[in-house]
């Protein structure tokens, strides 16, 4: 190594490399690294830690109501790992350079840090409502449940569920909507403020081009795509790219199987890098025809590196039309528009949800059947409150018969339920339909299969 | 996310816990005690101390401030099954019971509640046993939260055990 690059290695200004720092559990590196480096003594790391066990007991007085003067380890940790991403995330969020964080934790009471992080964790909450609110009021329409159920019932469930005070760390929701530049790598509101960030930029690019002609791209990728939880921005932003690339008009999504061809004479023999460089050159070329904003635009930046070693793989096995889609001709049917309702206040679900968990069996499901409402809220209490099977059954047989097509169309099957209560309900659906008569089975199914999500406001 | 309790540096959370003065607090109940004629001298006191660390750890919980031990003697100091002669060993076994009950009730009862309930069984139904305690009264509480009730609807009696909620 020439000493060149040997004086390149050391920052003479930074002794902490933020390379090493661990993002999702920042507080901890961040004391590991300034104490391996000398900017935390020892007993700079005992009073940390002596004021976080402080903090961990007012925390554990305030979890159990001052009811409770002992807690499970498994408890203790959580709390301890949620006051820990606190401290990290307003530390990360406040202090570009590593160093000045670890000043400001010398300098002020853990205490204090931990109230600015809670305070920080508010404020970015209110960051994180409103732009829920904003791709909310211009969702962009698709008969994909996952779309739907994650990007409105599951982001509201994490509003729902989510404690900063004790659980900060904490998403709750599985965001089953898989996005094109992959999950977040993050914890609590920051992966949600991401998460959200990022399906913002996938749904307002979405929304330049008509539903029924991304309807009719996808159902190119696979006819059962409205219940498979597959992105949709992927195949739009390449079909629209390729689109592009070829001179034609990029906005009704129609590329041929001969137009394909071209496609293949532009990208064959071409490196990753040159690939990359010409999907972002027409990326441009879209942007101002079609007038992308900004930041969608960077998204879309952003997303080429990932789509290029798919396009390198297609041209070699010669399927390039398996990644830039050719529209199919299949007419979507006429939908029935499926309305969630008005939801219960939050305080008044709540109450509800404690009083379910107090009864079981029938009475269980009277309660549902007096006090809910609404279909966002029974799909609400199907998630977050606790059945049998039996009661599940009881509560499938109970339901008029257009709730029950639209629970068939929300959970058609088993394998997809992420969490146990909706594999049971799955279950209680499916064996509820086997026992209609034929006749009522396919009117059932015909009901189910053609619902369609109403904009929700 | 990671798990915090695996890092090297820092936080064992048993050994982060400052250390509170529990075994004054157990000493400073014989002045209510004596009246019924029980007392622990220092040594019997430091033992209870040592018994709630060793159920804390085999129950996997963590305690924050004073504890129980105090709430416990004041709470069965004037029971008619407790004399000077079972005193200790009977405070033992109910730091032990009370924990493990902790536990099996999955935290759904606070502490108070929870003493008077072994405080009222042990009096009343379990006539000062403390096998009767663990398995008559403690046991069927443990499977009636589990069953999703509360613990305001349970009733505890010597022959049988039942709830208040209605059957379905």
């Amino acid at each position: 190594m020439t000493q060149n690059k040997m004086m390149n290695k050391i920052d003479i200004l930074h002794s902490i490399p933020e390379d090493k720092l661990d993002k999702r559990i920042y507080f901890l590196s961040l004391l590991e690294l300034a104490n391996s480096c000398g900017l935390l003594s020892n007993s700079d790391v005992a009073r940390i830690q002596s004021e976080l066990a402080l903090i961990l007991a007012e925390q554990a007085d305030k979890y159990t109501n001052g009811e409770s003067s002992s807690i499970t380890s498994e408890k203790a940790n959580e709390l301890l790992t949620s006051v820990m991403y606190v401290i990290g995330l307003h530390l990360k969020l406040t202090y570009k350079v590593p160093e000045q964080a670890v000043e400001h934790i010398k300098a002020n009471t853990v205490k204090s840090v931990f109230e600015s992080g809670l305070a920080t964790i508010e404020r970015r909450m209110e960051f994180a409502k409103h732009l829920h609110k904003l791709i909310a009021s211009r969702l962009f329409e698709t008969p994909n449940i996952f779309y739907r159920s994650t990007a409105i019932d599951g982001i509201n469930g994490f509003f729902k569920l989510y404690r900063p005070q004790f659980a900060a760390h904490e998403i709750h929701i599985t965001a089953d909507y898989p996005l094109c530049s992959g999950m977040p790598a993050l914890d609590g509101i920051e992966f949600i403020e991401q998460y959200l960030l990022r399906l913002e930029c996938e749904n307002t690019f979405c929304t330049l081009f008509s539903p029924d002609d991304i309807h009719r791209l996808m159902l190119s990728l696979s006819k059962d795509y409205a219940s498979c939880p597959v992105n949709i921005f992927e195949p739009v932003l390449l079909c629209a790219l390729g689109l592009t690339l070829l001179g034609l008009n990029p906005m009704r999504l129609n590329l041929t199987s001969k137009s394909i061809d071209g496609l293949y004479g532009i990208f064959i023999g071409k490196t990753r890098d040159s690939t990359i460089h010409i999907m972002k050159k027409a990326l441009s070329l879209l942007s101002e025809k079609i007038n992308i904003p900004l930041r969608v635009k960077k998204y879309a930046a952003f997303c080429i590196p990932k789509l290029a070693p798919g396009i390198a793989n297609a041209l070699d096995t010669k399927s390039i039309d398996k990644v830039f889609l050719v529209r199919s001709n299949f007419e979507s049917n006429t939908k029935i528009m499926l309305s969630y309702g008005e939801r219960m206040s939050d305080a008044k679900y709540t109450k509800l949800l404690e009083k379910l968990q107090q009864v079981r069996g029938k009475a269980k499901i009277k309660l549902i059947i007096e006090e809910v409402h609404s279909l966002a809220d029974l799909l609400d209490v199907l998630s977050d409150a606790e059945f049998t099977m039996g009661e599940l059954e009881v509560l499938v047989d109970t339901l008029p018969q257009n709730v029950f097509a639209a629970l068939l169309s929300k959970y058609p099957y088993q394998a997809l339920a992420q969490r146990e209560n909706e594999q049971m309900l799955c279950v209680a659906l499916q064996k509820k339909k086997e026992s209609l008569s034929p006749q009522m089975r396919k009117e059932v199914q015909d009901q189910a299969a053609s619902i369609y999500n109403e904009t929700f406001d | 996310m990671a798990d915090s309790t695996s890092h090297p540096l820092l936080f064992d959370i048993n050994v982060m816990l400052p250390s509170e003065p529990i075994e004054d607090k157990i000493l400073a109940c014989n002045s209510t005690t004596e009246a019924y004629g029980l007392t622990l001298t220092q040594k019997q006191a430091l033992k209870l101390v040592q018994t709630r660390t060793e159920v804390l750890k085999k129950t996997s919980r963590v305690e924050f401030g004073t504890g129980i031990i105090d709430k416990l003697i004041l709470a069965f100091c004037d029971s008619p099954y407790i004399e000077q002669q079972n005193y200790e060993d009977t405070l033992h076994e109910l730091i032990s019971l009370f924990y493990s009950a902790k536990n099996d009730t999955w935290d759904t009862i606070s502490d108070d509640a929870l003493i008077e309930f072994m405080k009222d069984s042990f009096n009343g139904p379990c006539r000062g046993s403390l096998e009767l305690l663990s398995t008559d009264a403690l046991l069927p509480l443990a499977r009636h939260i589990h069953s999703g009730y509360s613990f305001e609807t349970f009733t505890y009696n010597s022959e049988q055990y039942d709830t208040k909620q209605d059957d379905e």
